[in-house]
Formats: C-alpha cells, structure tokens, sequence
C-alpha cells in the first residue's frame, strides 16, 4: 500500500534572465492500485510536477510525502532504486548497451539475481509487445515507438511502488497506445502500483481512474 | 549484487567506445612526449652553454698599456713567471692556487741577436745588424703574425715544432743560412743580448728545419734563449705573452687575479693607479682578454635558455589542465549515459567508480605510451613526477566534470 501526498507544490526555474513559474501551489493525493493522468497544454508543467515527484527537482515550497516519510529527507539514489520508476518522455536509454541489457541495468543494481533478472528481462519486454528479435539491438536500431516500449518495459521489470510515465504513449500507434494503457492499469491493479501518466491523448487519459488537469503549472481534478 | 549493473556497464562501454579511449590515450601520450621534448630543449640548451664554456678558446694577450702594441715588451721576468712557475704569492704571501693554473699553452717569445760565427772563435761584443734575430719561442704560435714562421716550415726528419717546448740546442733558419751550416747540419753562433751589447757568448745549434723567408731569423727553443739572456744579462726579459684560459668557467676567477698585475687596455695609454693596494703601485702592462667569442654565444645561448625558462612553469600548467580537460572530456563523451544512470538510482560513489575503472584501462596506457615513446625514440628521461601530475589531474578533471556536470545539475525529463 503506497500513498503520495503533495501539498502546497510549488516550483521555479531560475535563470538569469527570468523565472518560470512552473509548477504553482499544486495538491493531490495519489494512492497504489491505481493509474493517474496528467493532461494539459504544453508548457503547463506536466514533466515538472512529475520530475519533483522523481526527486529529480527539488520543490521551493510545499512537501511531497512518500508513504508518510518526506520526500526530501529520503535518499534519493534509494529512492529512485526501489521505489519509483520512471518513463522519460526522451526515454533515456543506454544507447551502447542492447534492449535487453538495458533492462538488466536496473534489475542488476537492485541486486535481482542474474539469471532471475534475465529472465524478468524477457518476460517484461514480451508483455510490452516486444519480440526476441530485438532483445540483442542496440536502442538507435529501433523505431521510437520501440524504443518507448522498451523504456516502459525497463519502468515496468523493476517492480516498483510507483511509476511516473512522461508521454508513455507519445510515439505509438493506436493499437499499441491502447495496449500499453490496458497493461498499466492491469499492473497498478494486480501489483498494487501507483501510476502517474502525463499525457496529451485525451482517450487514452480517459481511462485513467483519475484524472487531473494542469494548467499554467496548477492543477485540477477533473470528474470523469 | 548492484556491482554487477556495474561490471555490465564499463564492459560495455569500453567495448564499444573503444576509439574514444584510444584518441585521448593517445593524447595522454603526445602531450607526455612533448613536455619531455620540451625539457629536452632545456637540457639541451644548459649542455650547449657548457659546451660552449668547454670548446671555446679564451686567449690572454698582453699588450702595453693602450692596447697598441703586443709584441717588443720587454715584459720582466718576475711577470712572466706568473704565467710558468707552479707556485705563486701575493703580497708576501703564498697563494692556495698558483696563478699558472689558471692557463695552458703559454706561448712566450724572447729576442737575442746573433752573428753568425763560422770560425768558432771566442767573440767580442760587438755592434750587430738588427734583422740578425735569435728567437726563443715556446711554439710555433708564440711567433708574432707576419713573422717568418708564418710561413711553412720545412722540418729535418725526425723534427717537429715539439722541439720549441724543450731547452735543446737546436734551432729553425732560413734558406740562406740552412746554405752556411756544417756538414753535420750544426751552426755556430755568438750570441749577444742587444744589437750594441758588450758581453757575448757563442753556441752551437743543430739545425732542425728551414723557414722559407727573407728574413734571416733564427728560432730556438724559448727555454734556450731564456738561459742565454740571463748568462749575458742576468735576467731575461720576454717580447710577447699570450696564453689560453684552462677553465673559461674560471674565467671570471681568473680575471680578479689577473688585474693584480695587469690593467685592462686603458685607450688614453695612463695606466691607472691601484688605490686599494698597501704600496701605490702602477700597471706597466695591460691584459687583453679575447672572449669576444664566448660572450656572444653565452648571450645568446643564454637568452634562449631564459625564454625557454620563463614559459616552463606556464607550459607545465597548460599541460596539466590540458590533462584535467581530457578527464573533463572523458567524462563529457558519456555525459548522457551517466545521467541515465544517475536517474535509475546509480550512487555517486558508483558513478566515480564506474570512471575509475574504465580510467584505469587508458590512462596508465596513454601515460605508459608516452614514456615508453619518449624513452625509445628520443632517448630521454622521463620526468616521472610530469607523469604522475598529468595522471593526478586528469583524473581530478573527470571528478570534477562527474560532480557538476552529472550531479550538481537537477535532472529533469526533457
Ligand atoms: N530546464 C528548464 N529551464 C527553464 N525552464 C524550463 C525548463 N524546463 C521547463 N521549463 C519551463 O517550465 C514550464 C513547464 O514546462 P514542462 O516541461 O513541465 O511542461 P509540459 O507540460 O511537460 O510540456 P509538454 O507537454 O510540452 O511536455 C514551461 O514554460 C517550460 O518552458
Ligand atoms: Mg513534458
């Protein structure tokens, strides 16, 4: 059983020039069996909420509470192990190691077992859609749509509380969007996961059980 | 075991990025090998500064006192023996180091008048013709320029110059006078100390080579006519001193010593008056010191070397941070990859250690490479500790481009 609580959020970016005000006063809740999405314009501060959320960014005001412990007194390397995985909307692979061992990266750094982890590997990268075929290309040899799969994929193997998903389905065709979106909600339903999906594709935000609207960096809850 | 994220990691990575390993090695390499020629440039510069020292000859030349005249001086004895005798004093008191250490090859020449004295019979003093000249010299080069010696010199078999240094009888003619000589090659001559001396003594000289000048020039041994002089005179008198500083790093030394005795060329001909000395004495010769040469090949020697001096410790700078910018790059060229790392959960501590590992597989390598190029090809020491820096800086550069550019700066999904 997982629980967020963000309360009171805020968050700038600071250059020299200007600030952006990216993030404003933002509150929820946000609980594990369940999938959460995030739409909005672009620019409104979907990927920033989800990075403080990360613990990728620091929030200037307000305090996000993991399972009843503080998100900034955590350590965020354990943090980001254990706890959390993340889709990137840019997908952050290892663009010398292969889909597979891109998936082994984690898993190994969580010490999962070798062999157990390999197979975990597999296992993951079928259920995203992804043959054998592409368990030993590098991720430059793959479409984008792939290629997010595989990211999904890497989210999905570590087994964490919570995933935070950036543009999961930006890149993909209906059929795999549509699939993707039913495999997240199985997970946060049978692996009591919490999921939150920043997305632009309102179907797909549809199902989500909850959904939320950003706007100008503040959020609302709409009634589905 | 999260080692094993790790291991798979930089197995990977040096697999293949194995060309971005291979260029900064051997950068590491060539910037190495060119602070080691570097060094060489210097090294080669203070050897040429000794050599220079060492090969280029310093002459000593006395001169009378306005630098006009080198030759007729009529220098005394007890100057000369400066430059010959093995022990020396000053002011009364003997010196740790003779002053004729200073100097090799002391070329003297003395002058006596002969008249050829064919009979054998015991000469008067007389008035003789003043080409008739006894030269005593110490070698061949102690004869002034334009003198008859300058001219070839045909020697009898089993002769040579060595001959002069020694205080045997023998002697080098003209043509003219080699035409007069005895059957057994020997001549007979009296011998007076000026063309108008009243004493005379008579001796017999073999002939050991002929000189092919008009002049009718006799040369002997200087050691010879030094005993002449002082049976005639009771004390010998020399016409030219010249002699080559031993040491030219004593140069210096030398000169200090030197001016005890000798003045510099003074061009009004006054010589100056030695005010430190107890006794109020003057110069009566100046010395003429003919390092012309050594100078200017010191100067601009050490000119070069000064430049080469100046920009040493701001090239071992460069080169340092040169190296710490190759770490920097290092880092740079998997800037992406590490952040990805960093955002899975992968430590700091993990991270540094993921660059000390694939560190270790190039930069002892490049570093190696470097030496083992500078030592074989150009045969020069390495200078280990430039090594070791090199090492120390590039590696410091990696941690320090790992801490701000993969740590310091918030991540963030775009
Ligand atoms: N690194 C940054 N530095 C400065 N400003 C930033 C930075 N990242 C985002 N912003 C600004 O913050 C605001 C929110 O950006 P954010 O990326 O969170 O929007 P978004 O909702 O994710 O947009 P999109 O749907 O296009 O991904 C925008 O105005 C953006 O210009
Ligand atoms: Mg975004």
């Amino acid at each position: 059983m997982t629980e967020i609580i963000v309360d009171r959020v805020g968050f700038s970016y600071r250059s020299r020039r200007q600030i952006i005000r990216a993030v404003n006063d933002v509150s929820f809740r946000a609980k594990s069996g369940k999938v959460y999405a995030l739409v909005g314009r672009s620019g409104s501060g979907k990927s920033t909420l989800l990075s403080l959320l990360a613990g990728l960014n620091k929030p200037d005001c307000g305090s996000i509470m993991i399972n009843g412990s503080n998100l900034q007194s955590m350590n965020p390397d354990l943090y980001r192990r254990k706890q959390i995985s993340v889709i990137y909307q840019n997908y952050s692979l290892f663009p010398l190691l292969t889909v597979k061992e891109n998936l082994l990266y984690p898993l190994l750094l969580n010490k999962v077992d070798k062999s157990k982890a390999l197979l975990l590997a597999e296992e993951t990268l079928r259920s995203v859609n992804l043959d054998k075929s592409v368990d030993n290309r590098l991720p430059s040899t793959l479409s984008g749509g792939e290629q997010q799969r595989v990211a999904i994929a890497r989210a999905i193997a570590v087994q964490s509380n919570i995933i935070l998903a950036d543009e999961p389905t930006g890149n993909l065709d209906k059929e795999n969007s549509l699939l993707i979106m039913k495999l997240l909600l199985e997970l946060a339903e049978e692996k009591d996961i919490c999921i939150i999906l920043a997305t632009h594709d309102l179907n797909l935000a549809a199902q989500a059980n909850h959904l939320f609207q950003m706007e100008d960096g503040e959020l609302s809850e709409v009634d589905s | 075991m999260s080692i094993n994220a790790l291991i798979l990691y930089v197995n990977k990575n040096i697999h293949r990025r194995i060309h971005v390993y291979l260029i900064l090695c051997l950068f590491i390499a060539a910037l190495l090998a060119a602070w080691s020629l570097f060094v060489r440039a210097i090294d080669q510069k203070r050897q040429d500064i000794q050599d220079a020292y060492e090969t280029i000859p310093v002459y000593i030349i006395l001169s009378n006192i306005a630098g006009t005249r080198t030759d007729g001086l009529e220098i005394p004895d007890y100057w000369v023996e400066y430059f010959i005798s093995e022990s020396y004093s000053y002011q009364g008191f003997e010196q740790d180091r003779a002053f004729s250490s200073y100097v090799e090859n002391v070329q003297i020449k003395t002058t006596l008048y002969y008249k050829l004295n064919l009979s054998g019979a015991e000469p008067a003093g007389e008035a003789l013709p003043v080409n008739q000249k006894l030269i005593g010299i110490t070698g061949m080069s102690a004869a002034g320029a334009g003198e008859a010696l300058s001219a070839k010199v045909d020697f009898l078999p089993g002769y040579d110059e060595s001959f002069l240094g020694s205080d045997e009888h023998v002697c080098i003619v003209s043509e003219k006078t080699a035409a007069m000589m005895n059957e057994d090659n020997s001549i007979h001559l009296a011998i007076q100390a000026s063309p108008v001396g009243d004493k005379a003594l008579v001796l017999s000289l073999n002939v050991i080579g002929i000189h092919h000048s008009d002049d009718d020039f006799i040369y002997c041994p200087w050691q010879l006519a030094v005993d002449c002089q002082i049976a005639l005179e009771g004390h010998y008198t020399a016409d030219s001193l010249r002699a080559t500083v031993r040491d030219n790093t004593e140069l210096s030394e030398f000169c200090q010593i030197l001016s005890r005795h000798f003045c510099a060329v003074t061009p009004s001909g006054k010589a100056p008056e030695m005010h430190d000395s107890p006794v109020l004495t003057h110069y009566a010769y100046a010395a003429i010191i003919q390092d012309e040469e050594l100078n200017r090949s010191l100067q601009d020697l050490n000119k070069s070397l000064r430049m080469l001096e100046l920009i040493r410790t701001p090239l071992l700078i460069v080169v340092i941070l040169l190296g710490a910018c190759m770490g920097a790059l290092f880092v740079h060229s998997q800037e992406g990859d590490l952040k990805t790392a960093r955002m899975l959960g992968t430590s700091t501590i993990q991270i540094l250690s993921i660059l000390g590992i694939e560190l270790l597989g190039w930069l002892p390598l490049g570093l190696l490479l470097g030496m083992g190029l500078v030592s074989a090809a150009w045969k020069i020491n390495v200078q280990i500790l430039v090594a070791i820096g090199i090492g120390i800086s590039t590696l410091l550069g990696s941690i320090v481009c790992c801490l701000t550019q993969i740590d310091g700066k918030r991540g963030a999904f775009i």
